[in-house]
């Protein structure tokens, strides 16, 4: 079993992974592990080359594609950010935007609302660890619906987020994870 | 009310695109009253610490916002964020004035409303930051207005109208022209029109590109 993890977090919010890794580790995955503050990674440029030059490729060649390979790979997609205006660390999203090439150009109606459908089909899990350091009303409501609109158009089989504390964090991610075994079980 | 007005373009794009074609509209209504315009593209803005300091002296200045950007991965693209982010942690260092934003996000969906979260993201941003959220309005099937590889696109002139009503009212004064709000949100042809022609366009841009039989190339296919 394959999992990734793209950690978002910076220097006041490192505290949000250790657990994560050791658990996922425990669990018998194998991880890749991406702490995006340290990776130089370029900007997506809205060219759609990753749809009609290279396809399912993106054009520019950094690191980039290694994360996007790895999000292929996985069973288990494992996302950890801080939460600003209801989204992901900026980080965390340029990551996040290069990983387009999964998805497939045309357009395609789920429930009535159009999508772009998965380039491979895998079936995937996907789990959200967020933490807002100054919490304002409705900013958690607004990272919800974030991740759900993103659980949708990932095409994943199930998703979770969990808004984590410093004081609690071992014990959600123990939840998380042992919420994550009874699913997949 | 002639005002300073800070246009972000929020594309990677910069001055083409759909995000582009669609801020122009609003600033010709703005220029129509008076205003005085700053245009600064966020992405040249980013990478040189005195390009984004003159973005911050910009936003410092200016009596409105108008930020004009594409929809990405469901929210704000990562540059958008992190122009944003800098301003919030720089806020000690802006001028405390009850500033106007006014957010504009385009999407490739016929679904106007997919672009919620990312408007949202905005409003949040200008309560931190101490603004008037002037508001949101969310205009899908960017790829006619030029949002697709091509860059080409035309905005109808009911959608131009609307436009120049959203600049002409938010230089003005009072509440965001509703009826502009609704026209832009509304698909102006059958989504199912849309999305025929949109991966009809696809093709043809591969087609080109010499790769319309590898559209569907899975590169990293598990073993």
């Amino acid at each position: 079993m394959r999992a990734v993890l793209l950690d978002g977090t910076d220097g006041k919010t490192s505290w949000m992974v250790p657990h994560i890794v050791e658990r996922v580790q425990a669990m018998g995955y194998t991880l890749d592990n991406y702490h995006l503050e340290d990776e130089k990674i370029k900007r997506c440029l809205g060219c759609f080359g990753c749809w009609v030059k290279t396809p399912g490729e993106c054009i520019i060649d950094d690191i980039g594609r290694k994360v996007t390979e790895s999000w292929v790979k996985s069973d288990l997609l494992i996302i950890a950010s801080p939460v600003l205006f209801g989204t992901y660390s900026f980080n965390l999203k340029k990551a996040l935007d290069r990983i387009l090439p999964i998805l497939l150009p045309y357009f395609i109606r789920i429930k009535g609302e159009v999508h772009h459908p998965h380039r491979y089909g895998y079936k995937q899990r996907l789990l959200v660890f967020g933490h807002v350091e100054a919490p304002m009303v409705d900013e958690e409501e607004a990272f919800r619906d974030l991740v759900l609109r993103n659980a949708l158009n990932f095409h994943v089989v199930g998703s979770d987020l969990v808004m984590l504390t410093k004081e609690t964090v071992v014990h959600q991610v123990n939840d998380a994870f042992s919420k994550l075994e009874g699913a997949s079980s | 009310m002639s005002g300073k007005v800070l246009l972000l373009y929020g594309s990677p794009k910069g001055e083409k695109g759909a995000s582009a074609n669609i801020a122009h509209h609003v600033i010709e209504g703005m220029r129509e009253r008076g205003a005085e315009i700053t245009p600064i593209g966020i992405y040249r803005s980013l990478d040189q610490q005195e390009a984004f300091d003159r973005l911050v002296k910009a936003f410092d200045e200016a009596d409105s916002v108008v930020l004009s950007f594409p929809l990405y991965i469901d929210t704000l693209h990562a540059g958008v964020c992190e122009a944003l982010t800098r301003l919030y942690r720089g806020k000690e260092g802006i001028s405390q004035k009850r500033r106007k934003l006014l957010a504009i996000c385009n999407c490739g969906f016929p679904e106007s409303r997919q672009c919620r979260s990312a408007l949202r993201s905005c409003q949040l941003f200008a309560e931190r930051m101490g603004m008037e959220f002037w508001g949101g309005v969310a205009i899908g099937n960017g790829g006619m207005l030029g949002g697709g590889p091509s860059h080409d696109g035309r905005i109808n002139v009911k959608q131009t109208e609307a436009l120049h009503a959203l600049g002409k009212g938010l230089n003005d004064g009072g509440a965001i022209p509703a009826e502009a709000v609704e026209l832009l949100g509304r698909s102006p042809v059958p989504p199912r029109m849309y999305t025929f022609f949109a991966n009809m366009g696809w093709n043809a841009a591969a087609r080109k590109n010499g790769v319309r039989r590898k559209m569907k190339a899975r590169p990293y296919q598990r073993s």
